[in-house]
């Protein structure tokens, strides 16, 4: 009797949702590397014979897409982006191996090359008496020792995975290896196996404002639908209940 | 006892439920590989009407002659599914399939089989391919599909590549007669029919749209309701005329 009232609260749950989503990538837009998260309203399979309810969106599923976003240059000796769907190996400061795409590199107190506060993996700093790190296409970051040659001080190590969906976000663009992530590549980047990376270059995120906004435009005009719903059926069960007056 | 009332109710009782199927298309607008639902509605038999006029002479007695027929109002025949295709919008996710013709096959944990155009799969966490609710895509020998890692090629015959080049196995996408197919939830449905083998039209990186539209979807929400108002209306009228015949009339 109700599953019209339940069919449009679904509705209205699913838009809200799909609102959340385009907002959460619109205020990312910017952030380099970010990855966009779309959300998809599916069925639930029912087998005949159990009682067919209609009580509209079955499920949602929420996915993170790992397209990638645009390369644009950026004036920075520590900045890099990667070429292909490759990820770079980072530690946390508790001993985590997460991976992440941002290739930009910092500087700590001490030297320690870091990427938003975590550390590279292996760790890689600068000794004293050196300066000017760069990376390299290969991922040999190097410095400049007081004769003013260019030497190795460490290397960048990438990754790559079977089921890139299968990433765990931990949020600012670090992700940690979750259950089924399938086989786990390591190199380096220009090993034959890992493409190599573009120097001074920072990859954009993978968000398109104008199918974000178009998103949100069509959800709150299907969101108004639903209420419609919603008024409908609540208006044919006042009228039923009026019948006896 | 008043025919008015019961062709008013009947046609209250079809809009309700009519009204369930609209909301829930109108719900599922943009659920991938939903077919919206449509009400057939049937008429119940007219009913004759007779009347008596005297008999010619000399019987002493009354002919019954029928005068007419009237509707004993409609009810809701059958709800269902309209396969009219959606539309498929591209996605750009390997993983996310959709089909020009036919179903792809899918089975659940007790083994339960179930076929849909909802093509947005991914891997289970052993590395076969499966649903978002956690059910198994089928092969063309049935078996479930363990899936290498990296990105994968499907051709529109429903043919796995794997990255490195090596066939992992075909899709088994069926087809059936419409009258085959029962309803087993949104975007999924159950038959008993063995279904024929479909050869193409697969499309990688995209899915089918629902084809409910919400203009039409809406537009018939409000007939309806204006429908279940008016013989709303028409039944609370009739019980007042029933009330006033009961209470007045027997007034002597």
């Amino acid at each position: 009797m109700t599953s019209m009232l339940s069919a449009a609260a679904s509705g209205l749950k699913y838009y809200q949702k799909v609102m959340d989503v385009a907002g959460e990538n619109l205020a990312n837009a910017n952030v380099p590397t970010y990855r966009r998260i779309r959300v998809v309203a599916e069925g639930r399979p029912t087998p005949v014979g159990t009682g067919l309810t209609r009580n509209g969106v079955g499920s949602f599923t929420i996915d993170r897409l790992f397209d990638a976003g645009k390369v644009s240059l950026f004036d920075d000796p520590l900045a890099f982006a990667i070429n292909d769907d490759a990820f770079i190996r980072v530690t946390s400061p508790d001993g985590t191996l997460m991976l992440t795409r941002l290739g930009k590199l910092t500087i700590d107190g001490s030297g320690l090359l870091m990427i938003a506060g975590q550390t590279l993996e292996p760790p890689v700093s600068v000794p004293d008496g050196l300066s000017h790190p760069e990376v390299a296409y290969d991922g040999v970051v190097s410095a400049l020792n007081p004769d003013l040659e260019r030497v190795p001080i460490g290397q960048i190590t990438m990754a790559k995975l079977g089921n890139v969906e299968a990433l765990e976000p931990v949020g600012a663009g670090f992700y940690t290896l979750g259950e089924g992530v399938g086989t786990v590549v390591e190199g380096t980047p220009g090993d034959g196996l890992f493409l190599p990376v573009i120097v001074s270059g920072l990859e954009s995120s993978n968000v398109d404002p104008t199918t974000q906004f178009t998103t949100m435009m069509q959800a709150q005009r299907a969101y108004s639908s639903s209420t419609r719903t919603f008024r409908v059926g609540d208006d044919m069960l006042a009228l039923a209940a009026d019948l006896t007056q | 006892m008043i025919k008015g009332l019961y062709s008013a109710y009947s046609a209250m009782k079809v809009a309700w439920q009519f009204q369930e199927a609209i909301a829930n298309n109108v719900a599922n607008t943009d659920t991938i590989g939903f077919k919206r639902e449509l009400a057939l509605l049937g008429s119940y038999e007219n009913v004759l009407l007779s009347e008596s006029t005297p008999s010619p002479a000399p019987l002493n007695s009354r002919i019954q002659q029928i005068v007419g027929q009237i509707g004993t109002g409609t009810f809701v025949a059958e709800v269902v599914s309209d396969f009219t295709d959606g539309a498929i919008e591209e996605t750009k996710r390997d993983l996310d399939l959709a089909l020009e013709d036919g179903f792809f096959v899918i089975e659940d944990d007790e083994g339960e089989r179930f076929y849909t155009r909802d093509g947005r799969f991914g891997r289970a966490v052993d590395g076969t391919l499966a649903t978002s609710q956690g059910l198994f895509v089928l092969d063309e020998n049935d078996q479930r599909i363990t899936l290498p890692g990296g990105v994968l090629t499907i051709d529109e015959s429903g043919l796995i590549v794997g990255a490195d080049g090596a066939e992992v196995a075909t899709l088994n996408i069926l087809d059936f007669a419409r009258t085959d197919l029962l309803r087993a939830g949104e975007a999924y449905f159950q038959s008993d029919a063995q279904g024929t083998p479909v050869f193409g039209g697969l499309v990688q990186g995209a899915l089918e749209s629902s084809n409910a539209e919400l203009i039409d979807e809406l537009t018939t929400l409000m007939a309806v309701f204006r429908t279940f108002q008016a013989n709303q209306t028409i039944l609370a009228k009739l019980d007042e005329s029933l009330q006033t015949a009961t209470e007045s009339l027997g007034d002597v």
